[in-house]
């Protein structure tokens, strides 16, 4: 207790030296902080966001992949209806639902434009997002109509009610139209997205491609991404020799899980920098803190301080610098996650080719709050104890006439 | 029997490649409730051989009997315990922890050595009236004069009641009333708590409190 | 000269010091030097990769076409492309201008289709783009050549050879749908998906008359003559362009993603890099005063013997000096084989990117050195050494004589 006493007096009593450790330690806590806010939003948009489009399993029909098109309506899933319920049967299955997607060409009287028609099941659980960016009509739209985004909307000067042709190649090769009204409008966070899609119901997809009970995909989403594994295993055994691929989300996405390892890779290094920097700085800032004070330790072994004893107080102060600069460091750092994880940082066009919508949302955790607090406390324990060993291993008397 | 037994002491400090020998071979007997002053001009190892007696500093060769238990070659923890316990500290330039105030200051032995709050506290408020501190006992050390440190310190190297306090020129840093002053103070208190005291002084006119004077010149005892 | 030696001296008489500034500023110097020319290597390599792959110095459009740029809106043409041409080659900045038309087709070889991103050119692509460069069999369109190049995948993928043809649905300007077929007449590689696997090459008069264009184009690409910076470029042309439905624009505008990309590279860096130094700073600061306080009576007895109030401060300010340049050689030592590897060896970052990344890191992305890099690093290393230990150097400078010559070093 004493120690403890004897080494906030210590800081206090030094108030420009103790405010210069304090500042090294929470620039570098500050620096860790935002940098893990940052990689835990691009890991927490890909975890809730991309999954939740993609699905933790998707069953492909086989060929499908293969194709030279990626709108092929080439392969497609055959009675999906006893996919699905065989995948809901699965244990943490709690969404499968069949998507059919295609090439298409929506046509007004003067503009054409080709997009990705999506046809979806209105009791689908994946339309969770698209249901909240709806901005005019509703999800129950693509029961006799089609939704479109509101950029495309203005692209092709069209608003809700008005009728568009869309022109698809069918089944059979042959070029077929219909003509649907716009049931709704949406617009999400991503303008991508929002530019290339556009929705329907299942049903009049079959229709409007001439594939009658046929899907080209079916999504599950589990309660848990964990679980993907087993439940993609028990699907090929159940589809064994069907003409069926069957994904997990980290197969889906195997180009954007490399891309999370490089970068958390850079943020290890970048991070490295910061704490070898910052521990020489503090480490310094430390050792003459000590040294100026040498003599005083020296008088306090004269009158019978143990070298344990000694460390322990030394040791002390620098954990109680740690503690006050991480708080500091905390908050610089929180401030600036939380303010990115509400309003998005905007990093220019390049955040839609990583999937990451228009804006990067950064993202707080307790975890990397409880981690970075611990590593300021560290670099200032480590800088101290590397103090206190330089102390201690000289004598009682080199201590008392320390120059 | 002697609380203290010094036979030929050695010590040499090595500076680059010349070896200066600070003590060359000090025999002397110390007694329980000495009042000893060492006496000798600057550099002629009075400081080496309060630091060798205080177990602050190992001998070259020699060997120092604290009763009866030689002290030099003990491991640190050993010697820290017997500084602890047995020896008490006055220096020069007071050195006192400058966070700490008067009480506090006192006290920081007593919390080493493990010993439970009412003892410390009983024992805290008869030194301060002691060395007459009573007013300033919750000053900080830079809010007292000089004579007042010194009497701080005083108090205490004599918290623990150890056998023995070292003091090295205890009042090299004070005018020569307050010097005189704390110089009476410790003969006050060898005779009241019977502690022996060894202090060096250059300081000729503290010679007449002394019970026994060991004169030092070129590292020998020469009286 | 004598008072740097006075400094490095004195920097000898505390090496542990010593030894955690330049750790922290060496590691300072590193950072920089290997943040530049990685940027450099965005700029020398990427940028530069962007402009002669496809987007050029400057490209002239209907002033209407980006809004609607995603339709590929064939209706915003520039009509009267050969007059155009012609007007921008007679200006003296205007090295080259080539005409394009962008459109949405599909591509058949009779047993699978696909759709591509059209791209009617003519032979002066070859003078504002790299593509001939790129050719890996057949050749580049000449003036009266008639075909589509395809990229090397794509053509294994459809199993096309040289020669062999091909089938092209489009949607003309007036809305019907037109279909042509066409050799083959070359395969292309640029290391750049984007193009590699998404764009096929039309001579521009089968494209003209695919897409019922007649004499327009949807852009005409503009390089400009040997030191035409692009603002003087731009300005120029725009104020030509005034009173027509045409405007110019940098290249930057179609390279949207590969600018934001480096821009939010570069501008993490300089905020990471900043911190870092402010870190450095507040170091050196810290052992400069506690070096002025180790030596208040050493500082007293110079001002004593006659030093000035300026002497001092120049002393001390050498001091670091001396530290800042031992730490710039050790930075500069350490960044030396990371240099090495990154410039002459090069790193694979596009197998680590998605496809869809649109930013040409080839395969291999190298750093590119200047030597005014490591004078930045040297100038900034410097500086930061300066900056910290201004304020210890001013207030030792105005210590008392009397007080410091007084000054214990324990108090």
């Amino acid at each position: 207790m004493i120690f403890l006493k004897i080494a906030l007096l210590n800081l206090r009593s030094h108030p420009r030296r103790t405010a210069v450790i304090i500042t090294a330690i929470a620039l570098a806590v500050g620096i860790m902080e935002t940098v893990a806010g940052m990689v835990d939003g691009m890991r927490n948009n890909f975890f809730t966001n991309m999954l939740e489009e993609s699905g933790h399993i998707q069953v492909i029909a086989a060929g499908k992949e293969d194709s030279l098109d990626p709108f092929s309506i080439e392969h497609t899933l055959d009675e999906y209806t006893d996919i699905i319920d065989t995948a809901r049967s699965l244990p943490g299955v709690e969404d499968a639902s069949p998507f059919l997607t295609f090439g298409a060409l929506l046509i007004t009287e003067e503009k054409n434009i080709f997009m990705a028609g999506n046809g979806i099941s209105s009791a689908s659980g994946f339309n969770k997002s698209l249901d909240e960016s709806i901005v005019k009509g509703s999800l129950n739209g693509i029961e006799d109509g089609v939704l479109i985004s509101r950029e495309t909307a203005r692209l092709m000067k069209l608003d809700y009610g008005d009728t568009v042709i869309i022109l698809v190649e069918d089944s059979e090769g042959a070029p077929y139209y219909l003509s649907f009204p716009v049931r709704g409008i949406y617009q999400t966070k991503s303008s991508d997205f929002d530019n290339m899609n556009l929705f329907m119901s299942i049903e009049q997809a079959q229709e409007l491609l001439y594939l009658p009970g046929r899907a080209s995909t079916v999504k599950l989403k589990l309660t848990d991404k964990d679980l993907a594994q087993t439940a993609a295993e028990h699907l090929a055994q159940a589809y064994a020799g069907m003409p069926v691929v069957i994904k997990t989300w980290r197969q889906i996405h195997g180009n954007f899980m490399l891309l999370i390892d490089l970068f958390d890779l850079f943020i290890y290094i970048m991070n490295l920098f910061t704490v070898i920097v910052a521990a020489a700085v503090i480490t310094n800032s430390v050792l003459m803190n000590m040294f100026d004070r040498a003599r005083e330790f020296g008088t306090m072994r004269a009158v019978g301080l143990k070298k344990s004893g000694l460390f322990a107080l030394i040791t002390t102060e620098g954990l109680s610098l740690g503690f006050l600069g991480s708080l500091a460091g905390l908050a610089l750092g929180i401030p600036v996650v939380l303010y990115f994880q509400e309003y998005g940082l905007d990093f220019g066009a390049i955040s839609e080719s990583f999937g990451m919508g228009s804006a990067f949302y950064f993202h707080l955790t307790a975890k990397y709050i409880i981690l970075n607090f611990a590593s300021g406390i560290l670099i200032a324990l480590a800088g101290a104890a590397y103090a206190a060993w330089v102390i201690i291993r000289k004598s009682v008397i080199d201590t008392l006439s320390w120059r | 029997m002697a609380l203290i037994k010094i036979t030929d002491l050695h010590k040499q400090y090595h500076l680059g490649r010349t070896t200066i020998a600070a003590l060359k071979g000090i025999s002397f007997d110390i007694e329980a409730g000495d009042f000893i002053t060492i006496l000798g001009p600057s550099g002629c190892g009075k400081t080496t051989l309060l630091n060798l007696i205080g177990s602050i500093d190992d001998p070259s060769s020699g060997s120092i009997l604290f009763e009866d238990q030689n002290i030099c070659g003990l491991s640190d923890n050993r010697k820290s315990e017997i500084r602890l316990t047995k020896i008490g500290f006055i220096f020069q330039s007071f050195n006192l922890i400058p966070v700490l105030n008067v009480r506090e200051n006192i006290e920081f032995p007593m919390i080493l050595a493990n010993a439970p709050p009412r003892t410390r506290t009983a024992r805290i408020d008869e030194l301060v009236e002691t060395v007459g501190l009573k007013d300033f006992e919750l000053h900080k050390p830079d809010e007292l004069s000089g004579g007042q440190r010194q009497r701080v310190a005083i108090a205490r190297a004599l918290v623990n009641r150890p056998k023995l306090v070292i003091a090295d020129e205890p009042t090299a840093n004070l005018d020569s009333v307050t010097g005189t002053m704390i110089i009476e103070e410790m003969k006050a208190l060898n005779e009241q708590e019977k502690v022996t005291f060894v202090f060096s002084t250059h300081n000729q006119d503290v010679m007449k409190y002394a019970k026994r004077i060991i004169r030092l010149k070129d590292g020998a005892i020469v009286s | 000269m004598k008072l740097f030696k006075a400094g490095m001296k004195n920097i000898l008489r505390n090496r542990r010091r010593t030894s955690l500034n330049v750790i922290s500023l060496a590691l300072g110097i590193f950072m920089m030097v290997f943040g530049l020319s990685w940027g450099q290597g965005y700029h020398s390599y990427v940028y530069t990769a962007m402009r002669n792959f496809e987007a050029g110095d400057a490209q002239i459009l209907n002033r209407n076409y980006l809004k609607e740029e995603r339709r590929l809106p064939l209706d915003l043409a520039v009509s009267d492309t050969r007059r155009v041409v012609k007007s921008l080659t007679d200006t003296n900045i205007v090295k080259t201008a080539s005409p394009r038309i962008d459109f949405s087709v599909k591509v058949s070889n009779r047993m699978e289709s696909t759709r591509l991103l059209g791209r009617g050119v003519s032979q002066a692509e070859g003078e504002v783009t790299v593509i001939r460069n790129q050719i890996t069999e057949g050749r580049f369109f000449t003036d009266t050549d008639r075909g589509v190049l395809l990229g090397e995948d794509l053509a294994r993928r459809m199993k096309l050879n040289i020669g062999d043809t091909l089938y092209l649905t489009a949607i003309d300007r007036h809305g019907t749908e037109n279909f042509m077929s066409l050799k083959l007449t070359g395969i292309f590689k640029f290391g750049f998906p984007p193009i590699d696997r998404q764009v096929i090459f039309v001579d521009i008069e089968s494209a003209r008359s695919l897409l019922d264009m007649r004499a327009s184009s949807t852009r005409i690409v503009v390089r400009f003559t040997e030191g035409t910076s692009i603002t003087e470029g731009l300005e120029i042309l725009n104020e030509k362009l005034a009173n027509t439905e045409l405007t110019a624009y940098s290249w930057e505008r179609f390279a949207q993603e590969t600018v934001s990309a480096v821009q939010s590279d570069m501008g993490s860096f300089y905020v990471f890099i900043l911190i870092l130094y402010m870190m450095i700073i507040i170091g050196m600061y810290n052992s400069m005063s506690m070096t002025v306080r180790e030596r208040t009576g050493e500082i007293g007895t110079m001002r004593a013997i006659g030093a000035r109030r300026s002497d001092i401060i120049v002393l001390l300010l050498f001091e670091s000096i001396a530290i800042s340049c031992i730490a710039i050689i050790a930075g500069y030592l350490l960044a030396a084989p990371f240099m090495y590897y990154l410039t002459n060896i090069g790193i694979d970052i596009s197998s680590s990117l998605p496809d869809s990344v649109p930013v040409p890191f080839g395969e291999r992305f190298y750093a590119d050195i200047e030597p005014l890099q490591f004078l930045l690093a040297f100038a900034i290393g410097i500086a930061s050494g300066i900056t910290g230990t201004l304020i210890p150097a001013v207030r030792a400078s105005r210590l008392s004589i009397t007080d410091s010559l007084g000054a214990k070093k324990h108090g």
